[in-house]
């Protein structure tokens, strides 16, 4: 009983304590719920124009469904996702389309780090060694494709002379990830030299100081440092990489199999418009990407970042 | 907070306005009204063609201020063409009133009903004095959905220095290139085989005259057979017997063009175009220039040709159909018609008194060829479903040189199939 009173007397001496708290979180409640109302249109917005469409392709995607012919829709269950597993040509493409992602994105890993001590170690004329390397980023892809097209057509092109590279299976696909790299190089060196940005000094004059060649420092100190920027570097260019398509569209269109997934989803529901198997591809597309970023932070999820623990 | 509030809340009013302002400019985008009220009709295909203003001008004259005939640019191959216009017709645009639509997607937009049935008046209007083949290309289920503009046979084109006698047969073609060869003089037999619709026009006309077909009448099952494999064999041996160019499978009609231009073709197959343009490409060459039919693939039996050509259909969702007949009409009256053939496009017209025209027999020393052909000549299959069957198709035969008749035939007999009951997917 007289805990209880005492007690009382606590609560009744932190009252005024309370009260201000309550005004206080009341005024964040308030604050908060114009921060929601702030938010909802853009909310709206976001769920119109991705959750909607996202959720209508799965859906379309359990349907026969041609434009052409549009009041015969019918519920097919499963079924176009058992014709396109079970084909060839999206099989061929997922490899094709698995080939460039690694090399491309091993390719432009290398070279962007490259590219990246260069312009964090630029002392002379920085400002314009970083400009420079990242025009290629600043051209739209369409316009540089038909350059690199048009520079490797027979006859005319500055790099082809008398051969037609893009009339072959594996020439053209060289040349599509040689367009690729060129392309994204900056954007990794971009993501990498922010990362070199954090690499104390003082770490790499001790180290050397203590007799580390240069190609140790590298190793031992600045990739284990910079492994967050290069998960996020490499992350982002795979899930990329992955969806490529107006390369590919403009230097040989899928001719001599050298379509990507995203080639043959275009293909069969825009050319097609078979909006049942398009959709369904279009799924497929969207769960590879999803796993490939789930195995990501799986394999390398230590060194992810805000869970470092280097 | 509340201050920043208040920042905020005019840029989301002014990003309201924008937006409504960007919606009511893409509503009126699709009205189509000139600015001093005179409707516009749209036209889509056709009107990059060489010398085109000079048809639509005074069909714009004619029009006497009750409408204005605007040609729009659409890509140049008809792929790409058919995308532009499957793309928007799916969402139902009112901004495309003409449309130039290539023979073969007719099925395709009747069926889903993008374009409008001419019935009445204008379907006499539309087919007076009118070859029937090019009608047959503008009709579906026995109902006209296209006005035929201009129609299109391949002929055989030779060299009358090197081959002094027109091959008649296909078996003369190779025998004159293979004599050639062996003169060391220009032989090479120059064809369309690259993987596009031209190869599947090559590849029908071969497999028509040899008496087959892909699809039965109605287009409901694959009729592949004996025949195919035929025709087949007649690609794979010309792609492998060293009398076809080396760039076979890259070869379009102006690389066949240019084989022929640059003497190092003797006999091709090619569009009508081949003449006018020759006579500015290369003169020497246009001279030499000999044409006859297709040859009998089939010895005794005459060739087949596969039409080609334009018809232009009024969309549905046009907002004033009858002027954009009325537009239409003119844009392939006997006047118009007589320019399109005689300007470098070449359009080879669709009505009869045309081919009486003094200038007309002039320029077109081939014309009973053409007329010929024209009646033996097939369409290619008539389905809602053609371009997934030309695809397949295409795809299949590529390259040539890889052609394995039995087996091709098999491949080609499945997908083919799988096409008409909706299953399998597009490369």
């Amino acid at each position: 009983m007289s805990t209880t009173v005492a007690k009382q007397d606590v609560t009744k001496q932190d009252e005024g304590v309370d009260i201000a708290k309550r005004r206080a979180s009341e005024g964040k409640r308030a604050e908060q719920k114009l921060g929601m109302l702030l938010c909802a249109p853009a909310v709206v917005v976001m769920l119109a124009v991705t959750a909607y469409p996202i959720l209508y392709a799965i859906y379309l995607s359990f349907f026969k469904a041609d434009l052409r012919t549009p009041d015969a829709n019918e519920f097919v269950g499963l079924g176009n996702y058992i014709t396109v597993l079970s084909s060839p040509i999206w099989w061929s493409a997922f490899g094709i389309t698995m080939f460039i992602t690694v090399v491309s994105t091993s390719l432009e890993l290398a070279l962007g780090m490259l590219l990246a001590i260069v312009m964090h170690r630029t002392i002379v004329g920085r400002g314009l060694v970083r400009t420079s390397a990242l025009v290629p980023y600043a051209i739209v892809t369409v316009v540089a494709a038909f350059s690199w097209r048009f520079a490797w057509t027979q006859g005319i092109g500055w790099l082809a002379g008398d051969s037609a590279p893009l009339t072959e299976k594996w020439p053209s696909l060289w040349i599509i990830i040689l367009a690729e790299v060129w392309k994204t190089v900056p954007f990794m060196a971009l993501l990498l030299m922010a990362g070199l940005a954090l690499v104390p000094e003082d770490l790499l004059k001790a180290a050397s100081m203590d007799g580390a060649t240069a190609w140790q420092r590298f190793w031992k100190i600045t990739v284990p440092l910079i492994k967050p920027a290069i998960l996020v570097a490499v992350l982002f260019r795979t899930l990329d990489a992955f969806r490529i398509f107006d390369n590919i569209y403009v230097l040989t269109s899928g001719a001599n199999d050298t379509s990507s997934v995203s080639i043959v989803a275009y293909n069969n529901l825009i050319r097609g418009l078979n909006l049942g198997i398009g959709s369904t591809m279009a799924v497929l597309i969207f769960i590879t990407i999803a796993i490939i970023a789930f195995l990501f932070i799986k394999l390398f999820g230590a060194a992810a970042p805000g869970q470092g623990r280097s | 907070m509340k201050a920043s509030a208040r920042r905020r809340c005019p840029k989301l009013a002014a990003w309201l306005v924008v937006g409504s302002l960007a919606s009511a400019t893409l509503a009126a985008c699709g009205s189509g009204t000139a600015s001093g009220g005179v409707p516009v009709v749209n036209l889509y295909g056709s009107a990059s063609d060489a010398d085109f203003d000079k048809i639509l001008g005074p069909c714009n004259d004619a029009a006497e201020g009750r409408y204005k005939i605007v040609g729009n640019l659409i890509p140049s191959d008809a792929d790409s063409q058919r995308e532009q216009f499957v793309r928007r017709l799916a969402a139902e645009d009112e901004g495309m009133d003409i449309l130039g639509m290539d023979v073969t997607w007719t099925a395709e937009f009747a069926e889903a009903g993008w374009i409008r049935e001419l019935t009445g008046e204008k379907k006499e209007a539309a087919t007076a004095d009118v070859l029937q083949p090019p009608i047959d290309t503008a009709t579906w289920e026995d109902k006209l959905y296209g006005i035929p503009r201009s129609t299109n046979v391949q002929l055989l084109w030779y060299r009358k220095s090197l081959v002094p006698e027109a091959p008649k047969t296909w078996d003369d073609v190779l025998a004159a290139a293979k004599k050639l060869k062996a003169e060391g003089k220009p032989y090479i037999i120059g064809i369309t085989a690259a993987q596009y619709e031209g190869y599947v026009v090559g590849f029908n006309t071969i497999l028509s005259s040899l008496g087959g077909t892909l699809v039965n009448e109605d287009s409901t099952k694959v009729t592949v057979d004996d025949k195919a494999v035929e025709a087949l064999g007649i690609l794979e041996s010309l792609a492998n017997d060293g009398l076809a160019s080396k760039s076979l499978s890259n070869s379009q009609e102006p690389e066949v063009f240019a084989q022929m231009q640059n003497s190092e073709a003797a006999i091709t197959i090619n569009w009508p175009y081949v003449l006018s343009a020759m006579r500015e490409a290369n003169k020497d060459v246009a001279a030499d220039l000999g044409v006859t039919r297709i040859p009998e693939f089939a010895p005794g039996t005459p060739s087949r040709a596969t039409l080609g050509g334009m018809n232009y259909a009024i969309s549905k969702y046009s907002t004033h159909p009858d002027l954009a007949f009325e537009a239409a009409m003119c844009l392939r009256n006997p006047e118009s018609q007589l320019k399109g053939a005689l300007s470098a496009a070449g359009n080879v017209p669709v009505i009869r008194s045309v081919y009486e025209e003094p200038a007309f027999v002039k320029a077109y020393p081939m014309k009973d060829d053409i007329l010929a052909e024209m009646e033996t000549a097939v369409p290619r299959p008539k389905t809602p479903l053609y371009q997934n069957i030309s695809t397949i198709v295409s795809t299949t035969l590529s390259p040539p040189d890889s052609i394995d008749p039995e087996q091709t035939a098999d491949e080609l007999k499945e997908k083919i199939q799988q096409a008409i009951d909706g299953q399998g997917i597009l490369p």
